[in-house]
């Protein structure tokens, strides 16, 4: 067996200079706060034995992802662990170095053994497994508690767990590959493939069906057509598009294109694009076509005519209208001239009455002043008298008011009657004469109408019109002569068109077996595939993936079995002290004592744990974090003492073994401890100073006590040493 | 005996494929040791990657043959 007598850290992790302890005792405490380099202590011991095979996700410590050799502040110069153990023969000295600054620097490993022999490289490595007899796993399982392992197993989620076990026995490699085939998600993959091939298959089927069914319709309207059975061949298309390219041919001539070629399909490929060949020259040739043309230019012309003459008709209309209305408007009421003088003479009548009124007034008012003076300024006694002449006039006063009320009052409003009777007239008139301006402005504007009109038709005829000629009568003959010339013209089209349509009517025929026909080759190119050495291929290349799911599928099998098989045989070996331990520890209650079982799910083909307790309960639900603390190190201890007639290492390291214990599980994991000291140096990390103080003073073997009391990026951890 | 070897027995064991088998957990744990769980998936997944790249390849050309 191998005893652990010295070690000696530069540059690992949380140590800067060189630091270098000694196991000079059967027990030695590693005791201070986090943080302070006990950790990094003990792990030196694993990366001198282990190098990289204890860093990375393979390792199942989440913790070990990312992990960094070197001290982050040292800027140059080598990482340097030895480890020196007493063996059977002396002394082995065992050195691993790796340069600062390089995150995957190559390691250099020396092995010094007791003869002198130094061995390097591939030839140290393979020594240190001869030695040693340990893997990372081994090592991990029954050498040295991790805090990690300890901390990932208080968790309450069963995958979680279980992830834990396996690691406190060494089954992290099963589980970490079992995941990467999970992973990779091949049977997923497969299924895929699978599934595009067969709705490949299906396509295909569904298309030979639908092809199959149009085939048959197409068939069937073709013979309706009259197109005979025996006409669904290449050669025969093709014969049949020869014939329409010679009616293409005959039809250029008639409509008098010169210099036409025609184009003829040599192969029956050529007939889709002859067929779109056909339709686009027959319509250029009838669009150049000069009858056609001709056609068109007198159709445009007739257009031409047909809009000016509405607008003519339209426009002579309104004059006549206006016409009319004026004449009436003159035969009821005169002419300008008679209503002129109609207006005159009201207005020299109206003259008259006023020189009237202006006489018959002034007699009023000499009247009308007189007796205002005979009423307000004469005294009654002076009333008989003239005030004039100042003869007696006897009532004076009564004969002016009785001349006033019976002659000159009556005459004045005679007159003013008459007055208001000729006004009105005048305004009659006034307002007539408005009307027949109004009347002659309305015809004038016809009139301009009607001659617009006539300059638009001029413009269209392209000839003067006289004033003696009618415009009407112009258009109608023009009209007539380009119906005659429709006429002549629409007999030689029709006969042509009818060329074209019995053109087209072939067309259609030979679409329609050339449909059919490719259509028969498409059928034909699907059910081809088949026989494809692409098929053959992509066949081969689905087994190919299958066999490989198959094999993968395999090598999960085996590793699920392998796995369990040794995780039942650890289980086992350890069971009994795995029992004793976590009884001692825990004392439970209600635990009468522990029995872990195994067993592989089906699913994922990974461990899953189960704890019972001795009397057949669950003790799951009861277990608290304390308890679950006590079972990882019990399994710990009961695989270390199960493994300890072949394990080499003659030490155990525990690093903070006391997450979680109260101080009762404490002292039991002392007096555990108590026991284990007698067959095994003790290294132990530790930041609980209660769990200290219990180790100092219950353990009965001499112990050294290194106090990691700080730490500094430039020196790294303060280390005295204490013997006790 | 490690888990390597363990494995390694019972695919020795098997009736079929043992040699094929065998290679492709040497593979395996290859890209395991050096890439963890993710280096074992990324290399079967590969690998059945570039079967498929090829099932795709094919399936394509078909495609466009129908």
């Amino acid at each position: 067996m191998f005893e652990l007598i010295r070690l000696r850290v530069c540059g690992f992790r949380g140590f800067v200079g060189e630091q270098e302890f000694s196991f000079d005792r059967p027990v030695t405490l590693l005791c201070g706060e986090n943080h302070r380099g006990k950790s990094s202590t003990l792990n030196a011991v694993e990366w001198c034995l282990f190098g990289d095979k204890c860093i990375g996700k393979k390792t199942g410590i989440r913790e070990r992802v990312d992990w960094e050799i070197a001290n982050r502040y040292l800027q140059e110069g080598e990482v340097a662990v030895t480890a020196e153990f007493k063996g059977p023969k002396g002394t082995y000295r065992i050195t691993r170095e790796q340069s600062v600054g390089r995150r995957r620097a190559a390691q250099k490993v020396t092995v010094l053994l007791p003869d002198g022999t130094q061995l390097q490289g591939d030839e140290a490595e393979n020594m240190l497994y001869v030695l040693f007899r340990s893997s990372f796993q081994d090592f991990m399982t029954a050498v040295y508690q991790h805090q990690e392992a300890i901390r990932a197993i208080l968790t309450q989620e069963p995958r979680e767990r279980n992830d834990a076990i396996d690691r406190l026995l060494g089954l992290s490699p099963y589980r970490e590959i079992l995941k990467g085939i999970i992973g990779a998600r091949l049977e997923e993959t497969l299924t895929n493939m699978e599934g595009r091939r067969e709705d490949f298959r299906k396509r295909c089927e569904q298309a030979i069906r639908t092809l199959d069914n149009l085939i048959r319709e197409e068939r069937g309207k073709a013979i309706a057509e009259g197109i005979p059975e025996e006409a669904f061949t290449e050669q025969e298309a093709l014969n049949r598009a020869a014939g329409i390219a010679e009616a293409v041919k005959y039809l250029a001539e008639e409509l008098g294109a010169v210099d036409f070629k025609a184009r003829v399909p040599v192969t029956f490929g050529e007939i889709a694009e002859f067929r779109e060949w056909v339709k686009t020259q027959t319509d250029r040739l009838w669009a150049q076509a000069p009858d056609v043309l001709k056609q068109e230019t007198l159709a445009a012309e007739q257009q031409k005519l047909v809009i000016p003459k509405g607008r003519y008709e339209e426009a002579k209309g309104a004059e006549t209208a206006a016409q009319a209305e004026k004449d009436k408007f003159v035969g009821q009421f005169g002419d300008e001239v008679a209503l002129v003088e109609a207006i005159e003479q009201q207005q020299r009548e109206i003259e008259q009455l006023d020189g009237q009124i202006r006489k018959t007034n002034a007699k009023a008012n000499l009247v009308r002043e007189a007796m205002r003076y005979l009423k307000e300024v004469v005294p009654d006694a002076e009333r008989g008298r003239c005030p004039l002449c100042g003869a007696d006039a006897p009532r004076l006063l009564a004969h002016l008011e009785t001349e006033w009320e019976q002659k000159v009052k009556s005459q004045v409003e005679e007159l003013e009657q008459q007055k208001r009777e000729r006004q009105s007239k005048l305004e009659d008139f006034d307002s007539l004469r408005d009307k027949l301006g109004t009347l002659e402005r309305n015809l004038k504007n016809a009139r301009s109408g009607c001659e617009d009109c006539l300059r638009a038709i001029a413009q269209t005829l392209r000839r003067e019109i006289g004033k003696e000629e009618d415009p009407l009568a112009l258009l109608s003959r023009r009209l007539e002569q380009i119906a005659r010339e429709q006429e002549s013209i629409g007999e030689a089209i029709s006969k042509k068109r009818a060329n074209i349509s019995d053109l087209y009517d072939k067309l259609g025929k030979l679409r329609t077996i050339d449909e059919i026909l490719v259509h028969q080759q498409k059928r034909a190119v699907i059910e081809r595939v088949w026989e494809t050495k692409e098929l053959l291929e992509l066949e081969e290349s689905l087994n190919e993936a299958s066999q490989f799911v198959e094999d993968v599928r395999a090598l999960r099998t085996a590793l699920a079995e392998a796995s369990l098989e040794e995780a039942e045989g650890k289980i086992h070996s350890a069971e009994s002290a795995l029992d004793k331990y976590f009884c001692s520890i825990v004392k439970h209650p209600a635990i009468p004592g522990l029995v872990m079982e195994v067993a592989e799910d089906s699913r994922t083909g990974l461990n899953s744990y189960s704890f019972k307790s001795k009397d057949g309960t669950d003790p799951t639900p009861i277990l608290s974090q304390g308890d679950l603390n006590c079972f990882a190190l019990s399994l710990f201890l009961g695989l270390s003492e199960a493994t300890a007639d072949t394990q080499r290492f003659a030490f155990l390291m525990l690093d903070d073994p006391t997450q979680s214990l109260g101080p009762e599980m404490k002292r039991e994991l002392v007096s555990v401890l108590e026991d284990i000291a007698n067959r095994r140096e003790l290294i132990i990390a530790t930041p609980d100073p209660e769990f200290k103080s219990l180790l100092t003073t219950h353990i009965t073997k001499t112990k050294a006590v290194y106090n990691f009391t700080g730490w500094t990026d430039k020196g790294g951890p303060q280390v005295t040493r204490t013997m006790s | 005996m490690g888990y390597r070897e363990k494995v390694l027995d019972k695919i020795n064991a098997m009736e079929h494929r043992a040699d094929e088998r065998r290679f492709l957990w040497q593979t395996l744990i290859n890209s395991f040791e050096q890439e963890g769980a993710d280096g074992a998936a990324n290399e079967l997944a590969g690998r059945i990657g570039k079967v498929q790249e090829r099932f795709d390849t094919l399936l394509e050309k078909l495609e466009e043959m129908a």
